[in-house]
């Protein structure tokens, strides 16, 4: 049984007269307590992927069709009310860019606590005692002073760090993490990813991890979807994907990772040939599937 | 701010109270207009007027005139108005209140309608409520507050008298009230009544000076609302199940006040600046009411006391203004 199943999600965004195809039939599927990564180049439509299951789509994009069930329920049909009470509760997002992503008017605390008292119904001051916990959980050190900062206070590492602790703070099911390092310098990176894994380990959290960086696919996901312009190219397992490819856009991904153990390997970009072959067969889906 | 910067700021204000000091005295000495001309009676000789101007002071030189004014400032002394013929600083004291009780009655209808106008304008995604607060803020904007005056007295006072339009308080109106301060005093005193009977004196003339205020900072507050709106921690809080009501409070609120609390406090010196057409139009006892007659009267003393009292005024709301803006935005707090 899965946790999260994404069948034939189709998005279209309509604006003015014109309709952009976003995702075309977006097929996923989550397990409990496993990191899927969803990866693909810039504009693949990862983030919307997340978004249209946040709720978070853009207002002119519409679902033309397909169904997202979490836990068996579909989402869709959910309103939006009921659909906010799983929001940050059962379902939780680690963003893109830690940057922006903390409010600089409001406290580290504030951001953490808040969370709490909404979700769970416990009080301020029990926020505030397990807001501390959680940032000592992931591993932030003086988290007393810390609660009381404003994000502008810390390093790019540390608000990431905080944006994990909301994510995990109120033990989601399910986490969507969007590119969780990229923001981020290089030496941070790592930290930062092991401690996404060590969280989710411990919470037993279903992940669903945006990445384009394959080398992350291999570390720490179960299964992987590979997309393309709103196509999901392939869904396989992590190991199935290095040692039997099934698609050649895939093979072509993996022939432009750099290799640590085959330093004179050339990195070869995935041809443009190969591009306008997938392309040409994305007008063809578009076509054939204009008027459903 | 930290207090070291707060006094600061205060000795900052100092050399503009001076410059103030200077502009309005030299100032209203190069103007047209004899006041011991104006008070003199047709029949007077040559040596009255003379003996009247050595009364004033206003046969020494300029600069002795300015030396001996200023001495006297030091002092809490303003000198005596040549038109009422009593002491400015007193004069000033006691209608003061009035001014500041429409000042402040005012600056908090503004308050009050730039919040429900401009979150109603970024809460609502129909198609109507945006744009009625965007027509009601460009109309309160577009006409002045002496005019929105002329046309509350028009339609609330004469065609359908439902406001007194003159005055602060009924004259046959029996009170003990002791200070000026009469909406705050009849306030603490919990005596409602006469409350409501000053606040039918004080809306009309309140609302007029709030209006075009109202109008320009909502208009911001909205733009900047909606600016905010597309900020990323906003999509975080989306994401994390608040609702919309909740996040515009809460998150988007401050931040958009932010750009918006520089406009407001110009605006608010524009308002105080307000009160002295609209105090004349609606008869009301205030500095306003007062700095016009005394301008007619070519009362010096009077009009170089008042526009001090302004400058202080304004100083003080600029300062209100930093406060509140290093309140709003923690990145100014620390160093
Ligand atoms: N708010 C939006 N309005 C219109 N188009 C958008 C919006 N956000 C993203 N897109 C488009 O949707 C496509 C997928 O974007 P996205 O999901 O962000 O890609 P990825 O996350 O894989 O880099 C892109 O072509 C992008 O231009
Ligand atoms: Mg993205």
């Amino acid at each position: 049984m899965s946790l999260l199943e994404v069948q034939d999600l189709r998005v279209t965004l309509r604006q003015h007269s014109t309709s952009t195809r976003l995702l075309r039939d977006v097929s996923l599927s989550m397990e409990y307590g496993k990191v899927l990564g969803l990866v693909g180049e810039s504009g693949a439509g990862k983030s919307m992927v997340a978004k249209a299951i946040l709720d978070l789509l853009p207002k002119k994009a519409v679902i033309d069709k397909g169904e997202i069930k979490f836990n068996q329920n579909s989402l869709l049909r959910l309103s939006v009310a009921e659909r906010r009470k799983l929001l940050g509760k059962d379902i939780a997002l680690i963003p893109q860019d830690p940057m922006v992503s903390l409010n600089p008017v409001r406290t580290i605390g504030t951001h953490l606590s808040e969370g709490l008292t909404h979700h769970l119904g416990i009080t301020k001051a029990e926020a505030r005692k397990q807001s501390i916990a959680l940032l000592d959980e992931v591993l932030i050190r003086d988290p007393e002073r810390v609660i009381d900062a404003f994000s502008h206070e810390l390093s790019g590492g540390m608000r990431q760090r905080v944006l994990i602790a909301m994510a995990f703070s109120c033990s989601p099911k399910l986490i969507i993490a969007d590119e969780p390092t990229t923001a981020l310098d290089v030496t941070v990176q790592k930290r930062v990813l092991s401690l996404i894994r060590m969280m989710q380990r411990k919470q037993n959290t279903s992940l669903l991890f945006i990445t384009h960086d394959l080398g992350v696919v291999a570390k720490i996901c179960d299964q992987v979807a590979i997309m393309y312009e709103g196509r999901v190219l392939e869904n396989t397992t992590a190991k199935q994907l290095f040692h039997s490819p099934g698609h050649d856009y895939t093979r072509a991904l993996i022939d432009a990772m750099p290799r640590f153990d085959q330093p004179d390997k050339p990195i070869l970009p995935v041809s443009r040939k190969l591009k306008e072959q997938l392309q040409a067969e994305t007008r063809e889906v578009d076509q054939a599937t204009y008027n459903d | 701010m930290s207090l070291k910067q707060f006094l600061q700021r205060l000795l900052l204000a100092l050399p503009t109270l001076f410059g103030v000091s200077l502009v309005v005295f030299f100032l209203m000495r190069v103007v047209p207009g004899d006041p011991i001309a104006m008070m003199t009676p047709p029949g007077a000789t040559e040596a009255d007027v003379a003996q009247l101007r050595a009364l004033y002071g206003l046969d020494k030189p300029i600069i002795t005139q300015y030396v001996i004014w200023l001495g006297a400032l030091f002092q809490g002394d303003l000198g005596t108005s040549i038109s009422l013929r009593q002491d400015v600083f007193s004069l000033i004291l006691e209608r003061m209140p009035a001014t500041l009780e429409l000042a402040f009655l005012s600056t908090m209808i503004a308050i009050a309608l730039c919040l429900i106008l401009s979150l109603a304008g970024a809460y609502f995604r129909d198609r109507i409520i945006p744009r009625a607060v965007d027509a009601i803020a460009s109309t309160a904007q577009a006409v002045p507050d002496f005019l929105w005056g002329l046309i509350f007295i028009l339609l609330l006072g004469v065609a359908w008298p439902l406001f007194p339009i003159s005055g602060r308080i009924n004259p046959r109106l029996d009170h003990d009230l002791v200070s000026q301060f009469y909406l705050f005093e009849s306030l603490i005193k919990l005596d409602f009544s006469l409350a409501l009977e000053l606040l039918r004196h004080l809306l009309l003339p309140a609302i007029a000076l709030a209006l075009p205020m109202t109008g320009i900072v909502t208009r911001l507050l909205k733009v900047s609302l909606e600016e905010t709106w597309k900020q990323d921690y906003i999509t975080m809080a989306r994401a994390r199940g608040f609702s919309r009501w909740y996040i515009l409070r809460k998150e988007a609120l401050r931040n958009a006040l932010i750009p918006t609390v520089t406009l407001g406090g110009v605006q608010l010196t524009f308002l105080l600046g307000g009160t002295v057409l609209i105090e004349k139009l609606f008869s009301y006892p205030g500095i306003g009411n007062m700095a016009i007659g005394a301008v007619i009267q070519r009362d010096l003393p009077l009009i170089q006391g008042l526009i001090l009292t302004f400058a202080v005024m304004f100083i003080v709301i600029n300062l209100l203004i930093d406060l509140s803006y290093s309140w709003l935005n923690p990145r100014m707090r620390h160093g």
